[in-house]
């Protein structure tokens, strides 16, 4: 699990539909779901994530959806960005995250461990505006340990005219 | 206005461009500083190490200008280059990371072709602070990464700095270089009265904590005897040897960020950064 408390993951779900949505019009509708007596608002909310699915996946993804209509290039760019690093086809290592967090402007990440430092990376990339994120996202790909380790063999290609 | 300070000693493989980017880094990241990196080695190891290989790479594959176009801006290329132009000062700076706060962290790249530019380096040496001049007030903190030699770029580095700082290895040979500089400085100071250039300290750097050998003893008792005589300041903190400092050169990093690295190491480099950037008014 991701070590992020119901607590908090409720008020960075309540933060983004206020962020989209606007404070009254979220209020309303709560207030519309109180008044209804709904049933959803009574579940547990571990049944509403799907199996397979952390929490914290679901906080990420919930906010990539919450810009799709607004910011329709965003909401491109970050969705196919956290499909690959869910799937470890970039920045497969905590330490990856870790320099790419530093690469694009988080002076230093908190976490131990990449599922913690995943969110933390994908909330400031959500604030960044999209020339910043094209940029940005490419030069997740050329940070490995592999990549790390060609460092000498990309310079000496370079150097001698490879 | 920026502090300019370089790091500068006439021998090699004391930690010069080590201690620079880490200090960059440092002033970036701790100290929240809008920061220029200068690489002024041809060897261009801060530059490949800050920006990584494959970006510095595809940085000069994509014509990037570099601290070699700066003193070779008014040169003529052929006979189909025109009148001479002034170069965009802006135009050689790679932006490594600008931060939400302001801070930042900028580089002008070094290549080998700058060694091109000592064979001819007449009337060169006021081009880079020149250049400096024109974008300082955009920086709190510039920082020269000068090649083991007492040439033109040498001069340069002079005219741009406040600050010298030497990085000093506790063994015969390296601790010679630092009377040679000390002789370098002064007759540059005797040829421009003006100059306010002067060393801000040496710090001793890459040896072996609780490894200590005779001849390091010897040697860093000459340097501190000489210092007391000459009236010159060695920092009170050492930057001792890390494995660290390497891995984080490969991963062109901040030592602090860097995976693996001991605290204690982090803790002794901040040290020397605590002490260092006061000196120099930052």
């Amino acid at each position: 699990m991701s070590g992020i408390s119901t607590a908090a993951l409720l008020r960075d779900q309540i933060d983004l539909l206020v962020r989209h949505f606007g404070f009254e019009r979220v209020r309303a509708t709560l207030a519309k779901l109180s008044t209804q007596g709904d049933e959803g608002s009574r579940a547990p909310m571990r049944k509403t994530v799907p199996r397979g699915q952390t929490p914290v996946r679901i906080t990420v993804a919930a906010a990539i959806e919450s810009i799709r209509d607004s910011d329709p290039e965003k909401h491109r760019l970050l969705s196919e960005f956290l499909g690959r690093l869910m799937g470890r086809q970039i920045l497969p290592e905590s330490q990856d995250i870790r320099h790419f967090a530093q690469l694009v402007g988080i002076k230093e990440i908190s976490g131990r461990s990449r599922k913690e430092m995943v969110p933390k990376l994908m909330r400031f990339l959500l604030e960044q505006p999209v020339e910043r994120l094209q940029a940005d996202l490419q030069s997740a790909a050329n940070i490995s340990e592999q990549q790390r380790r060609m460092g000498f063999s990309v310079l000496t290609d370079k150097l001698l005219g490879e | 206005m920026a502090v300019c300070v370089s790091m500068i000693n006439m021998k090699g493989g004391v930690g010069k461009t080590t201690i620079a980017s880490q200090i960059a880094w440092y002033a970036a990241l701790r100290l929240d500083k809008k920061v220029l990196l200068i690489d002024l080695d041809p060897q261009a190891n801060a530059s490949q190490s800050v920006m990584s290989p494959q970006t510095y790479v595809d940085y000069l594959d994509g014509g990037g200008l570099t601290v070699h176009d700066i003193f070779e801006q008014f040169t003529p290329t052929g006979t189909a280059s025109g009148s001479p132009k002034t170069l965009d000062p802006l135009k050689a700076i790679y932006a490594r990371v600008e931060y939400d706060d302001g801070s930042l962290l900028h580089i002008v790249p070094s290549r080998l072709e700058l060694s091109w530019t000592l064979r001819n380096p007449h009337d060169k040496e006021t081009l880079l602070p020149r250049f400096v001049a024109k974008v300082q007030d955009r920086y709190d903190l510039v920082v020269i990464d000068c090649s083991p030699t007492d040439s033109m770029l040498t001069d340069a580095a002079y005219y741009c700095s406040r600050y010298i700082l030497v990085p000093i290895r506790a063994e015969f040979l390296a601790s010679i270089g630092f009377p040679l500089l000390n002789r370098s400085i002064q007759a540059f100071r005797m040829r421009h009265e003006d100059n306010s250039v002067e060393v801000c300290g040496m710090v001793f750097n890459d040896f072996y904590r609780g490894n200590v050998k005779s001849e390091n003893r010897l040697a860093r008792k000459d340097v501190l005897d000489k210092a007391a005589k000459y009236g010159w300041y060695v920092f009170k903190n050492d930057i001792p040897h890390s494995d660290s400092y390497f891995k984080a050169a490969r991963v062109g990093m901040p030592i602090a960020n860097t995976k693996g690295t001991h605290g204690k190491v982090k803790t002794e480099f901040a040290a020397f950064a605590n002490e260092f950037f006061p000196r120099i008014g930052l």
